[in-house]
């Protein structure tokens, strides 16, 4: 594994960005997957302990630019294998494969987009333009699906920033602060009803045909999971930490 | 603000216990959805979409105030729909309109990027209360989401 040099800049972390994402260009044109993988894996490994005790010498805004770059590398993992798990010319064949790929375009697209407000050029275009054409393919081929959502409610919740009330602190969610995203984390959650819409907020709520058991009394049952605890950036946390809405 | 809007909003949120001194010093108030429906002691549920947007407000410096900010003791509550629940805001002062208008626009315009090719529009839900000398206004909208912009740019207008 890369060790970080102990004169870690900004600078350096900027150019080594840029030459990681050339190289995973070009192994990803020569369709070499396991390479890319191991090229984003090398990436995120060398960054994420310094990162996660803030240990680094930079400003604290900093640590902004850095978490991008991470989930943009994290995207482009992500990106990987989607293209490893669809490679085969009959994978849509094959409900595991189907559903693992919708999920892992799902966690793809979150994180560009999220990466998107600082990371531009020919790779996520590239990725942009893959994962719309296999969101076309989703949509011919299985329609634009139903899906579950969950309504939740909570007794308060405490910003995951400061600690205190959600409602009274000034952080705003979805924002970045010193490298990490604001969100509320709910106190005593419950949820009060499930609906079924074709506009989720979280599209991996999906609700396949070939999971439904149609019933004597004509009731169907399906065993789905009805949330996900996915963030952008769960891959950068201790698992001790809580999940947040 | 006239005397007689006064007399209404802070009869409403008598009700639920809100000093109405309190409520003086706010240009724009973000509270829960039907809150004119409730009474003290009631459920009161606020969607995390108006506190974040009772907080961008703050950020550009209007004086806002959320449940949190006149002593309700609220639930939360988040839909993992798409549609987008902003609650009620009440406005109570009509100079606070433009930035409101902007701020709201902004927001929701975050909110409906499309996140798939052939996703249908996100909905709006939200009640707009304007009481002040120069105009008093409500508006109940349940709709896309483009056309409650439309609407509120329509009051910066007036």
């Amino acid at each position: 594994m890369n060790r970080l040099s102990p004169n870690f800049s900004m600078e350096e972390f900027d150019s080594n960005t840029e030459d990681t994402v050339g190289s995973w260009l070009e192994m990803m044109l020569d369709e070499r997957f396991q390479d890319a993988a191991d090229l984003c894996d090398s990436f995120i490994e060398k960054y994420r302990a310094g990162f996660q005790e803030r240990a680094l010498k930079i400003e604290s805004n900093e640590y902004n630019d850095l978490l991008v770059v991470l989930v943009f590398i994290k995207g482009l993992f992500d990106y990987v294998q989607l293209c490893k798990l669809t490679s085969s010319e009959s994978w849509y064949n094959n409900k595991d494969y189907i559903e693992s790929a919708w999920i892992k375009l799902c966690d793809c697209r979150e994180r560009l987009v999220f990466s998107s407000q600082s990371c531009r050029g020919e790779a996520i275009d590239l990725v942009f333009r893959s994962l719309s054409k296999l969101e076309e393919f989703y949509l011919h081929t299985f329609g634009a699906g139903n899906y579950v959502s969950p309504g939740i409610e909570f007794e308060g919740g405490l910003c995951s920033i400061c600690n205190v009330d959600f409602r009274a602190c000034s952080h705003v969610p979805g924002g970045l602060y010193e490298g990490a995203i604001c969100t509320c984390r709910p106190i005593n959650p419950s949820f009060n009803h499930l609906a079924l819409v074709d506009t989720p907020k979280d599209p991996r709520c999906r609700i396949w045909s070939w999971n439904l058991q149609e019933n004597p009394d004509k009731s169907v049952t399906t065993m789905m999971p009805i949330l996900f605890a996915f963030s952008v950036d769960d891959f950068l946390r201790d698992s001790s930490t809580p999940s947040s809405i | 603000m006239s005397i007689q809007a006064d007399a209404i909003e802070c009869g409403l949120l008598g009700k639920l216990g809100v000093d109405s001194d309190a409520v003086q010093k706010y240009q724009v108030l973000c509270l829960p959805q039907a809150v004119e429906y409730l009474r003290e002691g009631s459920d009161l549920v606020d969607s995390t979409e108006s506190i974040t947007l009772s907080k961008l407000l703050k950020q550009e410096n209007i004086a806002c105030a959320n449940s949190y900010d006149l002593g309700l003791d609220t639930k939360l509550t988040e839909l993992r729909g798409l549609d987008i629940y902003v609650g009620c805001i009440w406005i109570r002062d009509h100079a606070a309109v433009p930035a409101v208008v902007a701020i709201l626009s902004r927001f929701l315009g975050d909110k409906i990027q499309e996140w798939r090719k052939g996703s249908k529009k996100s909905q709006v839900h939200a009640e707009l209360k304007i009481t002040d000398e120069k105009i008093s206004a409500e508006i109940e909208f349940n709709g896309d989401t483009e056309a409650f912009l439309k609407v509120i740019k329509g009051l910066k207008d007036e």
